[in-house]
């Protein structure tokens, strides 16, 4: 019964998204308040509507109800609670419900935290996010409904690919998402303000929230992501820049950029247009992330639904929604106007250096992952780009951008004093110079680059603090004061500090693993020590044990160093009887400092294993550091201009009139 | 105005990225099916230290002049442990075969070998797969024919089988040496 409430509030919730898509925009352009304050309605109902559809294929899940064709094909009884529920999004129906689902919370949230909004903007924000609702709950409902049924039903289900039975992958797409689909809410922002004809500090102001929130999910989402790549696929590798990995990285550094241009228009009323143009893009490249993942057009590790039927739904619906906003953009974007004036070198500068690195970034990796496509569609043949090619193109832009982050924050608006910015930076330069050369000293491989890595890391650290420590004038004024003036500080103030001493535990950690990454893959027998990073390791057996819906081996590697026992790791290879497929589960001890990794590959049917050791000196630090700068993010986000004291727009700053 | 077409850009970008897409999703590809781009061209030029103490190095000219078998292993790689008498038998028929060991230890390659029996001439070492990445190779074990010109002309990305020598390599063999 329970499938038809949820295929039915699925049918309404289109109907709904229908209605939010086009009477709040018409009344925006009638000034009928009734229409407009429709938006609202529409949006906390269609928030409901797919909230009782996701619930109701949650429970077919729960219960293993499989006349449920989506819960035959990806579910099993024997599958443990938690993989029933998370399965739910493990699959391409339910993954695009819960986008669906997350949309329309963006929208309810809109409707909800809009009070000193426009009615006008408000109305029209709604309306596009009804819009891409729209287009959502149609392609869920014409071409992957996840209610279909099954007559008659299974005994039992096919199970769900073992690669996500595991916690790190239940809540990858729930985070990726947030962060995805809250880019919707900035680029349904960014079209508002283009129909209006106007954007100003306020309405940088009001997008500001929906903006950080976006990038600190799509943040975790990602650092989610490489950590469960890192244990679960066994490669000991993070990053493999893999379609998929990029589709979602694009946008994440493409709204890095938007939240750096942002801060110019709301502080000093400039890069309007380009700021627009980023929070179309941003959403764009979610759209596309999501385009290369559904369609199959990409060769990747996550194959997902390769139905032809499906990538062009997708495909049109990214060039309506995409080339709806650019056309738009096209159009009224250079009636804008420039806004504020600014030297080169100022702040403002710094954060046009920090675009334009990061915007050449994306297109580096925007370039990487379609230049197979292209080529092969070209009759060019067949060619896959890897790590080289982004060792070779990325890291040289990064690395000036890296290196500029902490200089930004000492640059006054307007006019800034480059030479007293570097000044105040001395000692921080100095110490993160004293790092490289160290470095210099100790890196096995790639001596120069491990050298640079430590030295920004460090920098970037540092000097993270350094300006903390000026803003609150520590060791200028007794401690008290200092104290004082930390707890006074704006909360956006502070979440910078945070974000960006993150971002240098990440580069610390990406380069520790890049540089002094041990790796041993040897085919060990039982009781015969093999020499791996200073240690000695033995395998003493090898047991088979069950799980709940898998068969296990499990290896017990003693790491040993002068003899005595350091620790033991206990790496798995599943067999999930269901689907017939091994996974392996990587063993990992992590230190401050390291993290000792093995994984347990096949046997050589003659008394021998294969076992991958690898030793990954400040890998926890890659994943650490990004969920600090995902904090750094959320402390500004509780920032008191955000919250109340939202701006009044004046009469003065009416729209621009046209060239 | 010129820089009003600085607007029009990204519209005109998107446009054209949408066709691409459009054309490979008409296509009917199989983006699973990395093929094997070298055949027909050129093998990559190398150099390659030797597993052996003493041994040669293994270059491009190691397979100039005289139809060559290239095979990638390592001693970690179960499904090699089960191709390797093909390779034996491929020796004994007296056919040019040379060994890439792809990251591996040097003395598990060799002890590896002096168990198994090594049909390799030379064996190059490539401890972190830079002539794997070169070759394109997307695992191990693969293995290529190269013909006296120095052009790839079949690349198997599975174990042989007694089938593949008998059936393809060793009639390929003769054929190219002709």
């Amino acid at each position: 019964m329970s499938p038809e409430l949820g295929h039915y509030a699925l049918v309404l919730a289109l109907c709904v998204a229908a209605a939010q898509g086009t009477l709040p925009l018409l009344g925006a352009r009638r000034g009928d308040a009734g229409m407009m304050e429709l938006g609202r309605t529409a949006a906390l109902a269609q928030c409901a509507l797919v909230a009782l559809a996701f619930a109701a294929l949650v429970q077919a899940y729960v219960v293993s109800d499989f006349s449920v064709a989506n819960v035959a094909r990806n579910s099993h009884t024997a599958k443990p609670l938690l993989y029933k529920i998370t399965g739910t999004w493990g699959n391409h129906e339910g993954s695009m419900l819960l986008w669906a689902l997350i949309l329309a919370l963006f929208g309810a949230g809109v409707a909800a935290f809009s009070g000193n909004l426009p009615a006008t903007l408000r109305a029209r924000v709604l309306g596009i996010q009804g819009l891409i609702g729209l287009g959502f709950l149609a392609f869920i409902l014409f071409t992957s409904n996840p209610f279909e049924r099954l007559d008659p039903p299974p005994i039992d289900g096919d199970d769900l690919n073992p690669l996500l039975q595991d916690p790190g992958l239940a809540f990858h797409p729930p985070l990726l998402y947030l962060g995805y689909v809250g880019f919707s809410v900035t680029f349904s922002f960014a079209i508002a303000a283009l129909i209006e004809g106007r954007v100003d500090a306020a309405w940088a102001r009001w997008v500001r929230p929906w903006t950080l929130a976006s990038w600190c999910f799509l943040t975790l989402g990602i650092a989610l992501g490489s950590w469960w790549a890192y244990y679960e696929l066994g490669w000991g590798g993070f990053w493999f820049w893999d379609p998929v990995e990029n589709a979602s990285f694009m946008p994440w550094l493409l709204g890095t950029a938007l939240l750096h241009s942002a801060v110019v228009t709301e502080k000093r009323d400039a890069l309007k247009s380009w700021t627009l143009l980023l929070a179309i893009l941003a959403f764009s490249l979610s759209l596309l992330g999501t385009f290369l993942v559904r369609s199959g057009v990409l060769t990747s590790v996550h194959a997902f639904a390769q139905d032809p039927a499906r990538g062009m739904f997708i495909l049109a619906f990214l060039i309506v929604v995409t080339g709806g906003g650019l056309t738009l953009y096209a159009w009224r974007a250079p009636r804008l106007g420039s806004g504020g004036l600014f030297a080169p070198l100022s702040r403002e500068g710094g954060l046009v250096f920090n675009n334009l690195l990061l915007a050449t970034l994306t297109l580096t990796v925007f370039l990487g992952t379609l230049y197979p496509l292209a080529l092969d569609s070209l009759g060019g043949g067949r060619v896959s780009v890897g790590p080289p090619f982004y060792a070779a193109t990325f890291i040289p832009l990064a690395l000036p951008l890296l290196a500029a982050v902490p200089v930004g924050p000492f640059l006054a608006w307007k006019r800034g004093d480059l030479g007293l910015a570097l000044k105040q930076l001395r000692a921080v330069g100095a110490l993160a110079l004293l790092a490289g050369i160290a470095t210099l000293f100790i890196a096995e491989r790639s001596v120069v680059l491990a050298a640079c890595g430590i030295a920004v890391a460090v920098w970037l650290i540092l000097g993270a603090l350094r300006e903390l420590a000026r803003r609150i004038q520590l060791f200028a004024v007794p401690p008290g004061d200092s104290l004082r003036r930390l707890v006074g500080l704006p909360r956006a103030a502070m979440g910078m500090t945070i974000a960006h001493a993150g971002l240098g535990l990440t580069v610390l950690g990406i380069t520790g693993v890049s540089v002094w990454q041990t790796e041993t893959i040897v085919a060990m027998k039982p009781d015969t020590p093999v020499a791996h990073a200073g240690y000695a390791v033995t395998l003493e057996g090898v047991q088979t044990l069950r799980g709940p819906n898998y068969i296990v081996e499990r290896g017990r590697l003693v790491y040993r160093r002068d003899g005595a026992v350091v620790t033991t790791l206990e790496p798995e290879r599943r067999l999930y009887t269901v689907q017939r497929r091994a996974t392996t589960e990587a063993a990992i001890r992590t230190t401050v400092f390291a993290d000792l990794y093995a994984t347990l590959g096949e046997s050589d049917g003659q008394g021998g294993w294969t076992v991958r050791l690898y030793h990954n000196p400040l890998a926890p630090w890659i994943w650490l550091g990004a969920s600090i700068a995902a904090l750094g993010g959320f402390v500004s986000l509780s920032d008191r201009r955000l919250r109340i004291g939202a701006p009044r727009r004046t009469r003065t700053a009416a729209a621009q009139p046209a060239e | 105005m010129s820089n009003r077409w600085l607007f029009v850009l990204p519209l005109l970008m998107l446009v054209i990225m949408a066709g691409f897409f459009a054309y490979a999703l008409t296509q009917n590809r199989n983006p699973g099916d990395i093929g094997a781009p070298l055949v027909g061209h050129k093998a990559p030029v190398i150099e390659l230290a030797p597993l052996h103490e003493g041994g040669a190095r293994l270059t491009s000219s190691d397979w100039q002049g005289k139809v060559t078998v290239v095979n990638f292993f390592a001693s970690w790689c179960a499904p090699c442990l089960v191709e390797h008498p093909l390779f034996l038998r491929l020796k004994s028929e007296g056919v040019r075969l040379h060994g890439i060991n792809y990251r591996n230890k040097p003395e598990e390659a060799k002890a590896w070998l002096a168990r198994l029996g090594d049909p390799y001439e030379r064996i190059g070492v490539d401890p972190e797969g830079k002539a794997g990445v070169e070759f394109g190779i997307s695992g191990v074990p693969e293995t290529l024919v190269i013909d006296r010109a120095g052009i790839v002309r079949l690349h198997l990305r599975r174990p042989i089988t007694a089938d593949d020598v008998n059936g393809t390599i060793l009639p390929m063999v003769r054929e190219l040496s002709k």
